[in-house]
């Protein structure tokens, strides 16, 4: 691992660092004392913004990697890529945090409980779209998305087969229950883990 | 798909990096390329032979002489 790689995934490591730090504070802090809504909200929200720290960490580590020389037209749809990433989980987060808030402190219908979870999930949506758009940019170098197509591909029938494979284990082992948005995270984790064993192939 | 890139590379005295930056690709695909184990897409390949001053069969071998 060079040392450029070494310092990225270090400061990569401190932002979420950061962010579970601040968060749990964020959680001790509203518990003690009795805050209006909007206050807790801005408790729970404010620890997030070492998250989007990521989003110019990896774009100075792509545009700088002497491993990928890629040119200003090879960066573009890398960088629409970080922007639609970065729009939609921001709005995640400022959902997500108003929702569980919301509910914690509020007597809601089922309607509006129901109506709180669909808002909640609809920027994931927004998350598998921007990788969707990253594949099919016709700017993307042709090596790289095919390593991404095939990775979305294997991560896609692993999440499937472990999907497959923890629901018998409920039904017949008394697994506990899986969190079905969890889904969604095993998914982008596997992404993730595919890719080195994907190129690996390619060597 | 068997291929002279790494030859002419050579003889041009690039690294897979400057040839990367001609074709405007990343140095990943000129290692696979090269390796054999990712054939690149048509557009490349002409890419390729019009950088080298040839032609794609000139460059790319699809081993169909060895079957005849």
């Amino acid at each position: 691992m060079t040392a450029r790689k070494r310092l990225f995934f270090m400061q990569l490591a401190g932002l979420i660092l950061a962010f579970l730090v601040l968060e749990w504070l964020a959680g001790v802090f509203t518990a003690r004392a009795s805050l209006p809504y909007a206050l807790s909200l801005l408790a729970y929200i404010l620890p997030t913004l070492p998250l989007f720290g990521i989003i110019p960490l990896s774009l100075n580590y792509t545009n700088n990697n002497p491993d990928l020389p890629l040119s200003a037209h090879r960066m573009a749809p890398v960088r629409r890529y970080m922007v639609r990433m970065g729009v939609s989980m921001f709005f995640y987060v400022i959902i997500l945090m108003a929702s569980i808030v919301a509910l914690d402190r509020f007597e809601l219908s089922v309607q509006i409980k129901a109506l709180l979870a669909v808002l909640t999930a609809l920027p994931i949506g927004g998350i598998i779209w921007a990788v969707s758009r990253l594949i099919a940019d016709p700017d993307v170098d042709e090596f790289e998305r095919m390593i991404m197509t095939r990775s979305v591909m294997a991560s896609a029938a692993l999440t499937f087969f472990f999907a497959a494979i923890w629901g018998f284990l409920e039904n017949f082992a008394e697994a506990p229950d899986f969190p079905l948005y969890l889904v969604v995270v095993v998914y982008f984790g596997l992404f993730g883990l595919v890719q080195p064993f994907v190129r690996r192939g390619f060597r | 798909m068997k291929n002279r890139l790494r030859v002419l590379r050579a003889e041009r005295r690039w690294s897979q990096a400057v040839l990367a930056q001609h074709l405007d690709v990343s140095r990943q695909s000129i290692n696979a390329i090269e390796t054999g184990k990712y054939d690149p897409s048509l557009p490349l390949a002409f890419a390729i032979a019009r950088l080298f001053e040839g032609r794609i069969e000139d460059i790319f071998d699809d081993e169909l002489e060895k079957q005849e």
